[in-house]
């Protein structure tokens, strides 16, 4: 009983986190004059479902989905897995200069992406990779600086007596990777999951330059594919954006758990 | 074992990512030419579904050539092409938007299309001359015009019992006829309708063609000499300060610019305004949004109307082979033909550039002030670094008309910076 103020309060923060994605469905199913309207409307009238229909007759809508999948399953995949091995190597072996390629593979997160677009192009057109789904996925592969440093900080905090126990049983570095830090390491690997999940989903230079062929496509692009120069068709574009939440918030929920707590133990020994 | 099953799938999803990919590109039987053809438009709409007939025409008709297609939305398609020409990897042939078309040459991305043009008739075609660069040039061969004229709305102008505008209204009969039009119908001293729409974050509809009406200019010299800062242009910016501030028949920039990008060119469609300068594509949300409007050309100021005009070119990749450019020049010819022409002015985007059919294919009503306000505009002021320079004048000019700076020093601020710009770019070698 005594809690009920603080539950009010938190569902009123609920409503109005919710406030901007319910104005957003309500646009979903306005017609684009409606849409334009002003003061602008709530409820749309009358409600058109077909602009959902209207962006699967415009676009390959299930094909940009199934990209989109294709593409941030390998990412995920390869991100969790090289990250974890690097940022494993960086935080127990004794291997020299360790804190030096940290700093450096730290230091490539201060360039954006505009500064490397032009040479990442003509590498992926030399590799013959240009309009392939390969440059958005072999890069994840390759470890990434974020997915190091959290991996690194994860396995630092690990007690040494873990590997100690295991070593004296007879485990080797790999076993001591893959079947004591790994397992203890769930909250970390969940958090970059979804961080590399959301990246991957929600990219849109990389897809655009990388990308011709509408069959190709990734969802964000497929949905900003719809977007007039004149005519907007906001409408369209807005009911595309809304189905392509959908498979993310899947993930959020089913990870939800692990990704809070990764995020906040993360925070505590960053 | 997870491992390796997680690693053999992997292996497998990338082999198959691989080789689906490597089908399309190049190849093709000896003697066909494949030509990769660019263009903005957004998916499923109008303007993409008749570029694609058209493209299946043309090809039916050359079957030698092989188009493949690049689209995408406006700005995803400059940000990709802009890449693609450092990387060397353009189509050979692709629609610009006309005020890039000189950078784009100006870099080297171009082919000199001068020799092309003279086997045709030049006074056949709407806006070729507006695109010869300083050295007599061309680069880019007219796709579509746009140029500003002024739109009303005749409902409004109706309920107000305000004469329609006419071809010989001055900017005092503009400002007269605004006032009239300006409503607050709930009293709280901020009208909820304006006459006029007098600043937009896109000048080509606002103070360009206004400081040229009031005798100023913008660039002059081969558009290498900024000469912005005179009386003229205070002139003009002080009448859209005085329409947005003490007269009140135009919404103010914060008003405007708190509707969110893009709204500015909504606010004639949706009824705000009654009154707004617009180029020939604005029609379109007009016209969808159901409003009964009309168009006059722009009102004269003390030096003329300022008219200036946009002609959307297809340029020719420098890189394409002497067959791809062959083709290209067939695909150009042909886009210009009347037949395609006729399809292109159905979408009512643009000004067909081909003039017969821009005289009968244009709706009745608002033909002759567009084809009138063409024939007398200006280029909007193209070089090499359009982008950037016309950016450090707009951003000046803004806060003047918010009135976070006074005209005057706007002006010289704006002169100065606008210069080192293009100076920057002649020292790093002209063209």
């Amino acid at each position: 009983m005594r809690r009920l103020p603080a539950y009010a309060l938190v569902l009123l923060g609920a409503l109005v986190m919710l406030l901007p994605f319910v104005a957003a469905f309500g646009n979903s199913l306005k017609s684009f004059a409606q849409y334009i309207q002003v003061p602008p409307v709530w409820l749309p009238d009358p409600v058109r479902w077909d602009n959902y229909a209207e962006v699967w007759r415009r676009t390959p809508f299930g094909l940009y989905l199934a990209n989109s999948m294709v593409i941030a399953v390998l990412a995920v995949a390869g991100n969790v897995l090289t990250s974890s091995m690097v940022g494993h190597a960086l935080a127990r072996s004794r291997l020299p200069g360790r804190q030096a390629l940290l700093t450096m593979a730290l230091g490539t997160m201060m360039l954006p992406t505009v500064i490397t677009i032009v040479p990442n192009f003509v590498l992926f057109r030399s590799l013959g990779w240009l309009d392939t789904m390969l440059p958005l996925i072999v890069p994840y592969w390759l470890a990434t600086p974020f997915g190091i440093f959290l991996m690194r900080q994860t396995f630092l905090g690990i007690p040494r007596d873990f590997e100690e126990a295991a070593g004296i049983d007879g485990a080797n570095p790999w076993q001591v990777f893959w079947r004591i830090h790994l397992p203890l390491a769930k909250p970390a690997l969940a958090t970059l999951a979804v961080f590399t999940f959301m990246a991957s989903w929600s990219a849109v230079l990389e897809p655009t330059i990388y990308l011709t062929s509408p069959e190709n496509y990734t969802l964000p692009i497929g949905v900003m594919s719809l977007k007039g120069e004149f005519v907007g068709n906001d409408q369209l574009v807005t009911a595309a954006a809304m189905m392509s939440l959908l498979p993310m918030l899947v993930v959020f929920v089913l990870a939800q758990r692990y990704f809070v707590r990764g995020a906040v133990s993360a925070g505590l020994k960053g | 074992m997870r491992l390796r099953m997680l690693a053999t799938a992997a292996v497998a999803v990338l082999t198959v990512a691989a080789t689906a990919s490597c089908g399309g590109g190049t190849g093709g039987e000896p003697g066909t030419v494949t030509l990769r053809l660019g263009f903005y438009a957004a998916a499923g709409d109008p303007a993409d579904t008749t570029m694609r007939k058209l493209v299946k025409e043309f090809t039916a008709a050359n079957p030698s050539i092989k188009v493949e297609l690049e689209v995408a939305p406006y700005v995803q398609f400059f940000q990709k092409l802009r890449t693609q020409i450092a990387g060397g990897q353009a189509p050979q042939v692709w629609l610009s938007d006309g005020v890039l078309v000189q950078e784009f040459a100006a870099r080297g991305a171009l082919a000199d299309l001068s020799e092309r043009v003279k086997t045709l008739d030049a006074a056949d075609y709407h806006g070729l001359e507006l695109n010869r660069d300083a050295k007599g040039r061309i680069f880019g061969f007219p796709q579509g015009a746009q140029t500003p004229v002024l739109f009303y709305n005749k409902k409004m102008f109706a309920e107000a019992g305000v004469d329609e505008p006419t071809a010989e209204w001055t900017y005092d009969d503009l400002a007269a006829a605004a006032k009239k039009l300006t409503k607050d119908t709930n009293g709280d001293g901020k009208p909820e309708t304006y006459g006029f729409r007098a600043y937009s974050p896109g000048f080509t509809e606002s103070w360009w063609p206004i400081i040229k009406a009031f005798g100023g200019d913008i660039v002059t010299d081969e558009n290498r000499k900024v000469v912005i800062d005179s009386p003229r242009s205070k002139a003009a910016l002080d009448w859209m300060l005085a329409a947005m501030g003490k007269e009140k028949f135009a919404p103010d920039v914060v008003a405007t610019e708190s509707m969110g990008k893009g709204a500015v060119h909504q606010m004639f469609a949706t009824g705000r305004v009654a009154m707004s300068y617009g180029i020939y594509a604005r029609s379109l949300p007009a016209l969808s949004a159901g409003v009964d409007f009309g168009v006059a050309p722009l009102p004269k100021g003390p030096a003329g109307r300022g008219n200036v005009a946009i002609v959307n070119s297809w340029v020719v990749s420098k890189a394409a082979s002497p067959e791809q450019a062959d083709a290209a020049w067939k695909w150009i010819t042909f886009f210009s033909g009347d037949g395609p022409q006729r399809a292109w002015a159905e979408l009512g985007e643009a000004i067909p550039i081909n003039k017969q059919v821009a005289e009968s294919a244009l709706p009745a009503e608002r033909r002759r002030a567009f084809l009138d306000s063409l024939a007398e505009a200006d280029d909007l002021g193209t070089n090499a670094v359009w982008s950037e320079y016309t950016e450090a004048l707009a951003k000046r000019i803004n806060q003047a008309l918010s009135g976070a700076m006074p005209v005057a020093q706007a002006l010289t601020t704006a002169q100065q910076e606008a210069q080192q710009i293009i100076d920057r770019f002649q020292a790093s070698g002209p063209r």
